[in-house]
């Protein structure tokens, strides 16, 4: 059976309201409450049904690393214990455990921004594109320690998700301006670096992004100006998903009331930027190159039943 | 020196931006001289190019950047500025100026169609032709294309802040032609899937760079990497003869109402970039005229063969940093 919780939470994904790192806090929280109120199941009847319900919240899952990382955790946890004579009570002490620590996400940007302060130039113009909750948390840090100049953020379009980064910096005093999608060239080209979010950082180092990252990366080759991935570990993600391409635009994305029905629209919410345009990871474990984050992932462990659940879609 | 009413009434409308766009101002602007020329009272020829440099003067104040206008100064008064020094009658150089405006005339009726014809050869049948913006020149190649019985779907960003390729959107489909449109942040993964791709000139410099729609250079550099060939479409009477002096493009800023509209934030955001951006020519397959397709490299050599005003190129530097 379906759990009301996640049939919302399933919705609330599927209208990108949540971001990568709530979405994976989310997953963790809503999961965690319906396993605790079976307290009459076996663990195999427990781990089954949340399966059900994993199943169901895959189907509108974003390509989001922090969601597929809580719900991988999960079911190593419930696939470990089903083999082991253990009581459920074991089962979900095991998973309270898991329990993420929101007090801890200023420490993270800290300790990103620590990392991001000792390679950046005197006086730094940074560009970004989109909003990401990390490069937010860790630019302002960098503004707190006195090592931010400038930023300069494109809007990204469709839902101005830049204007948001903007607001938010300018709030605090920061030095920023924002310019188009379409001029990013120029953005770049007065800048000193970009720093770049992610929704998923791939085993092999390319990142999954908001749509516009990729083409950001090959003006930033262009122009060498070096990218640098911010994110915390969390982000980089074992599980070999494939299904990137869920969110596909509308008509409601242009935003412009259409002369011509029905407007062929085309194009997805994310892209993927290959490694060898990303300079390096700056991650709460350091600044990373892509062999690393390759070491690991090998070092992850993901669930068999998560891998076969993808494989068929 | 008062100005002729017809020069009067093409300064209002380049001011009030009521025309459509630069090949439309330049026949104003040639059409506006004609009628200075033919009614003139001047007694003399010095007293014809006083009427005319007092007209290019005017014209030149509320210009843009445009070249096309600009080149019909630099006919204009190329032709009566050698007729000074050859010391023709004032009757004959009134003929040499009617000759000029019918050359131009001639020029504007057939570039189009040449240009239609050239680059329509390009497109085959079952591609996908990526195209930024709107220009006319390049919906010419596409219904020359589609007229010619191939079938192929082109593919558009909105091109922010103007939303022009929605215009394209709309052209297309009166056309026949399939369309599909997404953002301007989507144009790489656009050009990924298309065969060719394809954007309109607003100036050509000397250098064979292009200066064009903010979002140009993007789509060029996208293009470069998906290994696309990028073409752009123009006559040469875009071909920005001030450039050979060295001077800039003369743009324009995107402002904070074309981003946000009404909105207002209470802390600095500042809204920052230009309406126009300059494409390299490393980055240009070629640029497709009515004299055929065009190496960047070659662009200089055309611009040798234009006919350039001492008078127009004295005015252009001030003209260039805004201080006519």
């Amino acid at each position: 059976m379906i759990a009301r919780e996640v049939v919302q939470l399933a919705d609330r994904f599927q209208k990108l309201e949540l971001h990568a790192a709530r979405g994976g806090r989310e997953v963790l929280r809503v999961l965690l409450e319906i396993i605790a109120e079976r307290p009459k199941k076996s663990v195999r009847e427990l781990a089954d049904e949340a399966r059900e319900n994993i199943a169901y919240l895959l189907n509108s899952l974003p390509p989001y690393a922090p969601p597929l990382n809580s719900i991988n955790q999960v079911l190593l946890i419930l696939e470990e214990m089903e083999t082991m004579p253990v009581d459920q009570q074991e089962v979900k002490r095991r998973l309270a455990a898991l329990q993420p620590d929101s007090q801890n996400i200023t420490l993270l940007h800290r300790k990103i921004a620590d990392g991001l302060a000792e390679i950046l130039p005197p006086e730094p113009a940074i560009y970004t594109h989109t909003l990401s909750e990390t490069v937010l948390g860790v630019l302002l840090e960098l503004h707190r320690l006195g090592r931010l100049t400038r930023v300069v953020v494109t809007e990204s379009r469709p839902n101005n998700d830049g204007w948001t980064t903007t607001r938010r910096l300018a709030d605090e005093g920061v030095d920023v301006s924002l310019t188009i999608d379409a001029a990013m060239p120029a953005a770049i080209e007065h800048s000193h670096l970009m720093v770049s979010g992610s929704e998923i950082i791939r085993p092999d180092g390319s990142i999954v992004g908001k749509i516009g990252t990729h083409l950001a990366a090959m003006v930033c080759q262009r122009y060498q100006k070096p990218l640098y991935v911010i994110a915390d570990s969390n982000k980089i993600c074992p599980v070999p998903w494939k299904n990137y391409f869920l969110n596909q635009f509308t008509e409601a994305d242009l935003g412009i009331p259409a002369s011509i029905t029905p407007l062929q629209v085309i194009g997805s919410y994310f892209d993927i930027t290959p490694a060898h345009y990303i300079c390096a990871y700056v991650t709460e474990k350091g600044l990373l190159s892509s062999q690393e984050i390759a070491e690991k992932v090998r070092e992850m462990k993901v669930s068999q039943w998560l891998i076969r659940n993808l494989e068929e879609g | 020196m008062v100005n002729h009413p017809a020069i009067e009434l093409v300064c209002e409308r380049i001011s009030k931006d009521l025309i459509g766009g630069a090949a439309d101002t330049a026949k104003e602007v040639m059409s506006a001289f004609a009628q200075v020329v033919l009614e003139s009272k001047a007694s003399s020829l010095e007293a014809l190019y006083k009427e005319m440099d007092a007209a290019s003067l005017a014209v030149l104040k509320v210009c843009p950047s445009f070249a096309p206008p600009i080149n019909v100064l630099h006919m204009m008064m190329g032709t009566i500025e050698s007729d000074l020094e050859s010391r023709t009658s004032l009757e004959e150089a009134k003929k040499h100026l009617k000759e000029t405006e019918k050359s131009f005339n001639a020029f504007m009726e057939t570039a189009f169609e040449k240009i239609a014809t050239i680059g329509a050869e390009l497109i085959k049948e079952g591609d996908k032709v990526f195209m930024f913006s709107m220009t006319s020149s390049v919906w010419k190649v596409l219904r020359k294309a589609k007229a010619q019985g191939k079938n192929f779907t082109v593919l558009v960003t909105e091109a922010r802040p103007g939303n022009e390729g929605l215009w394209t959107v709309d052209e297309m489909h009166k056309s026949g032609i399939p369309v599909e449109v997404s953002i301007d942040a989507c144009l790489g993964e656009l050009i990924a899937q298309s065969n060719i791709g394809f954007a309109g000139v607003d100036s050509v410099a000397a250098d064979g760079s292009v200066f064009n729609k903010a979002g140009t250079l993007l789509s060029a550099l996208a293009a470069r990497e998906y290994g696309v060939p990028f073409y752009f479409v123009t006559d040469t009477l875009k071909f920005d003869t001030a450039t050979l002096l060295g001077l800039p493009f003369r743009s324009e800023l995107v402002h904070y109402h074309e981003i946000f509209g009404d909105k207002k934030y209470d802390t600095g955001v500042k809204v920052v970039g230009s309406l126009f951006d300059i494409t390299p020519p490393r980055l240009i397959t070629a640029i497709i005229t009515e004299l055929g397709p065009i190496p960047p490299s070659a662009c200089i050599n055309v611009m040798w063969n234009m006919k350039r005003s001492k008078r127009i190129s004295e005015l252009l530097p001030d003209w260039a940093h805004n201080k006519l």
